[in-house]
């Protein structure tokens, strides 16, 4: 069969690369294996053209792979190349689509007539293990192919994966599982956790593209802002790059700033406009579909974006990638430069424009980091059980489990490799009696067990509410924005439009739009309307530094303090350097800078331990719970990647050792579970998992609320569950997440153990300063505090402006 | 007599003596009426009737923190501003009636509100009184829904679990449920304890008491 592969590459002309041939001929072996290689370097081929002559050669009826994509746009991608390879190799197979996207009937032809290749998603896979006889459905399955699998690895959607495998290969002890993915710190554990065991084979693309880093500084002596994110100050010299380049993709960080960028672009530079569009996560998939088909085309100039352009086929036409803000990350940073150069042995190339002056070390700290290709780990969840539970009722709805099968299934992934036979009792009460909580003679309806000890759902309410609910990904309640003519734009959040009345303007998916008005879950506009009209900014965590690009700006400010830095970016820092010196200090290597002032808004204390906003937010809540246990008293907290700050109406009353008291390791796991609790960061994190475990129903989509009266708030069930069931595992694991993924306990520690090693350089400057700057100014706050209930009321008064 | 509700707070408006209790409900001393509104008794089964656990201990301390209420006031009547039973009928109607029962020379009135939903046998046989909004009862509108336009008596009503935004120096902020007292009507706190509060912008010639702590505070 290798034969006929090489045959195909042949006939079209194409000299395959090595690492498709090796992956053709381990596939064919019967391996499983993880297939290592960046979008654009041919890996759809490296999987799907073994399959298609596996299928040529052994035919079969029924579904003999599924390939699981992480985006619905990809899946159009990939069936149209199969479509394409199943002309060129003059066999008769057919392929199917299966994504939300999917209509009734067509999902019926497709139970009736399966298709031999399945191309869905996470969410529809486990949409089919909701249908009944899903295991003939799935018996002549031989292979499933994963891609882009480091993006779903470290979700609760690569949870659901496991998930479905672990489901699958128990129908089909013989299946084949191959994931593709690019170069990530910890690919020997990602390939370990896909195929289950250790003994599979990867597969590298040595395509190696030389990358160069070119940050953007500002035209003429203007000074860089000392805060903000938007990076709109340099537009001017945003625009020239544009004109040179045939083609542009132009990253941002938010679809909120995608939107702003986009609007400032039109004004600045309105003979874009035609050739200029617009790519983000909220826009309908038709305006989307059009503008990569023009990407593709070449007939756009630039297109502005998000993290929605990152992955997918390769857009040969662009030249020219560049990155407004910080990129977060190095592995992000490298797959989005690679979106630019396809000429063998080209460049490519990525501009960079940072949002603040301090963000220009961070253009420094990228260069080396990208030379030096430490990518980031992605960190699996373990012990989800908000999936769990969610994919329990999706077999119960079908056609059941038993619970000793089904233990020792789930036992064999690797995210519920540690649960327990206890826990595993918890969840299956969850689903039937509703926990432990509830009485006994209650008449909780989801899952019941019948006579032969099988886990069904009866209830058809149920059921239907279950099916409308799969899936991990939460986001806020959406309204779908349509012109009154008709044409669907994309989604808004619910929040943004509650702030607007008929006849104001917004702004979204790049023109402004009057509101006409709000429809059950659709809002009406028309075209046009100020210019000057609101943008939506869409809910959204802000990501933190990763440790690897975290540990390069230590050594580049280090360099900045000892004089031997030696960036191009210098001329443009020196400035700001100079107030930061001048009013506080530049950290040298092996000191810990702190700032305390007081202003008109109380006492700041700042601490800069450059380890990432999560990890600041972790040692912020200690350092304040610690404070706190000395006196009554309140903080508000703010933090950044490069420190934190804590700010009170109260002086603090603090020595060095008490600087060293509070960031000592003593008690540490019982003092940040308690700041834990003292903060909000627990709730944030339930209300993904209320949603998940089917706890909060959204409501149908695109329709009218119905089931009004079983409208809640996952922060409601979060508060009834700390007062009358704290051990709820549901409650533990909103705790456990906080833990891994927002504090990040491990790095927390290792920052608590080099700080321990640092001198402490504490200034007391008359202001603010550059460092502190960008954090004061910021108004999204945490709080927390030790002083009474009621001693706060007291001291504050009543808020009379919308918030 | 005002000593024994040293907690409550005593506010006189269109010439009645109203005590604004933490336990969010107001005692009416001329008409010995204790007033709640938005109990939402039996929403936790509800929600369990459809495969959504919320532990039954929520709704028992709601029925001890109302049977509190009973005994502290002795009240000649209760009257509910609407939102009195989350949905359709389930057994906590029965818990609920009991507790009306043992009240015997307490009079039950509900001003029905949008949840109100069951059938009026129920009400009767659990002997609860049911008008219709507005209930005029002295200078007072009762109702369920805050009033749309002005009316010609002051309001009381419900609905909207009102709460408010406090701030404070070094952008500290609480949200707390509060009880609101406007110009032309008032809002009373959700009295349930799984529900949730409302943001609402007061304005300058409005009174404000929040919750905390078991404790009222008046803010301005």
């Amino acid at each position: 069969m290798i034969e006929e592969a090489l045959q195909w590459a042949e006939k079209k002309g194409w000299t395959p690369f090595e690492f498709q041939i090796a992956t053709w001929k381990y596939f064919f072996n019967g391996d499983s294996g993880m297939v290592n290689a960046p979008t654009g370097s041919g890996k759809t081929y490296s999987l799907l053209l073994p399959i298609l002559i596996e299928q040529k050669n052994l035919g079969g009826s029924g579904i003999t792979a599924i390939w699981i994509s992480p985006i619905k746009a990809l899946t159009r991608e990939i069936a149209a190349s199969a479509e394409a390879a199943i002309v060129d190799l003059e066999m008769k197979a057919t392929v199917g689509l299966r994504t939300g996207d999917s209509t009734a009937s067509q999902r019926a032809k497709q139970k009736k007539n399966p298709p031999h290749i399945l191309i869905t998603t996470p969410e529809s896979l486990h949409l089919l293990l909701a249908s009944k006889g899903y295991a003939s459905f799935f018996s002549s399955l031989r292979t499933i192919v994963v891609d882009e699998w480091h993006e779903l690895l470290g979700t609760k959607r690569g949870v659901q994966i496991e998930l479905a495998l672990s489901r699958l290969k128990n129908i089909q002890p013989q299946l084949r599982i191959w994931g593709i993915s690019a170069t990530i710190g910890n690919l020997q554990e990602a390939g370990q956790i896909l195929t289950g065991t250790d003994s599979f084979i990867t597969v590298k693309a040595a395509i190696e593209k030389k990358i160069s880093v070119i940050p953007v500084l500002p035209i003429e002596q203007e000074r860089f802002p000392w805060a903000g994110h938007l990076g709109i100050k340099l537009i001017k010299s945003v625009i020239p790059i544009i004109q040179e380049g045939k083609s542009t993709l132009l990253f941002t960080n938010t679809r909120a700033q995608c939107e702003i960028w986009y609007r400032a672009l039109l004004e600045e530079a309105p003979e874009l406009a035609g050739l200029m569009a617009m790519h983000h996560g909220s826009l309908s998939g038709e305006i989307r579909d059009w503008v990569e088909e023009s990407l593709h085309e070449g007939s756009l100039k630039v297109v502005v974006c998000t993290s929605s352009l990152d992955l997918g086929v390769d857009f040969r036409p662009v030249e020219t990638v560049i990155q407004i803000g910080s990129p977060k990350g190095v592995a992000r940073f490298l797959q989005r430069a690679g979106r630019s150069g396809h000429q063998p042995g080209a460049v490519s190339k990525i501009y960079f424009v940072p949002t603040h002056a301090l963000e220009l070390i961070e253009a420094a700290a990228l260069r080396v980091a990208i030379v030096e290709k430490e990518l980031e780990h992605r960190i699996p969840y373990i012990r989800s059980f908000d999936v769990l539970i969610q994919y329990l009722v999706t077999l119960a709805i079908s056609d059941g489990f038993k619970s000793d099968e089904l233990y020792r299934e789930i036992k064999s992934t690797f995210s519920f490799a540690s649960i327990t036979a206890e826990e595993w009792g918890w969840v299956l009460d969850f689903i039937t009696t509703g926990g432990s909580s509830l009485q006994a003679y209650d008449e909780y309806a989801k899952v019941m067990i019948d006579e032969q000890g099988v886990y069904r759902v009866d209830n058809k309410k149920v059921a239907m509410r279950h099916r409308l609910s799969i899936g991990t990904i939460v986001s806020d309640a959406v309204l779908q924005v349509k012109y009154l003519t008709g044409g669907w734009l994309g989604t808004i959040e619910e929040w943004f439009i509650s702030q607007l009345k008929p006849g104001d303007t917004f702004w979204f998916a790049g023109r402004p739009l009057t509101l006409v008005r709000v429809k059950e879950m659709t809002v009406l506009v028309k075209k046009g309307g100020s210019k000057k009209g609101k943008i939506p900014a869409w809910l959204g965590g802000n990501l933190s530094l990763s440790s690897n690009l975290s540990d390069e700006l230590r050594r580049q400010m280090s360099r900045l303090a000892s004089n031997t830095f030696k960036g191009i970016e210098l001329e443009a820092l020196n400035p700001i350097l100079e107030v930061q010196s001048y009013r506080s200090a530049i950290p040298k290597d092996g000191e810990l800078l702190i700032e305390y002032f007081q202003d008109r808004e109380g006492f700041h204390l700042l601490i800069y331990p450059f380890e990432g906003r999560y990890v600041h937010e972790g040692l912020a809540s200690l350092v304040g719970y610690r404070i706190g246990q000395q006196q009554p008293i309140s903080f508000s907290i703010a933090m950044n990647d490069y420190g934190f700050e804590l700010l009170s109406d109260l002086p603090i009353d603090f020595e060095e050792k008490d600087i060293r008291q509070w960031l000592s390791k003593d008690n540490l796991t019982r003092d940040l579970q308690s700041a834990v609790n003292a903060t909000e960061m627990a709730k944030r994190k339930f209300r993904d998992i209320a949603s998940i475990a089917g706890l909060v129903f959204k409501g149908y989509p695109g329709k009218p609320k119905k089931d009004k009266h079983l409208q809640s708030s996952a922060q409601l069930f979060f508060e009834v569950f700390s007062d009358y069931d704290s051990n709820h595992l549901l409650l533990l694991q909103a705790y456990e997440e906080v833990m891994i993924f927002q504090l990040q306990e491990e790095r927390l520690r290792t920052a608590l153990d080099r700080m321990a090693q640092q001198q402490l350089k504490l200034t007391f400057p008359s202001k603010a300063t550059p460092f502190s700057f960008p954090i004061v100014v910021d108004r999204l706050r945490e709080s927390m505090s030790s002083e009474k209930l009621e001693d706060r009321i007291r001291k504050m008064k009543l808020s009379l402006e919308k918030d | 007599m005002l000593d024994t509700f040293a907690q409550c707070h005593e506010l006189a408006i269109k010439g009645q003596n109203l005590l604004l209790h933490p336990q969010k409900a107001l005692y009416w001393i001329e008409q010995k009426a204790l007033v709640l509104a938005d109990a939402h008794f039996g929403k936790g089964r509800h929600f369990r009737k459809n495969g959504i656990p919320v532990p039954q201990m929520q709704a028992e301390v709601d029925y001890d923190r109302f049977i509190g209420l009973l005994l502290e006031f002795r009240p000649a009547q209760v009257i509910f501003l609407g939102d009195l039973f989350h949905s359709h009928y389930n057994e906590e109607w029965i818990a609920l009636s009991e507790i009306i029962r043992k009240f015997h020379d307490t009079r039950f009135i509900l001003v029905k509100g949008n949840h109100d939903i069951l059938n009026a046998t129920h009400y009767q046989s659990a002997g609860i009184i049911v008008q219709e909004e507005p209930w005029e009862l002295g200078p007072f509108a009762l109702r369920h829904h805050p009033s749309e336009k002005d009316e010609i008596s002051y309001s009381i009503g419900g609905h909207v679990h009102p709460g408010v935004v406090l701030k404070g120096a070094s952008h500290q902020r609480l949200r707390l449920p509060c009880f609101y007292f406007g110009q032309t009507q008032a809002l009373l706190p959700a009295f349930g304890s799984f529900t949730g509060l409302h943001t609402v912008q007061p304005d300058s010639s409005s009174r404000v008491f929040v919750i905390g702590n078991d404790q009222i505070f008046e803010k301005h």
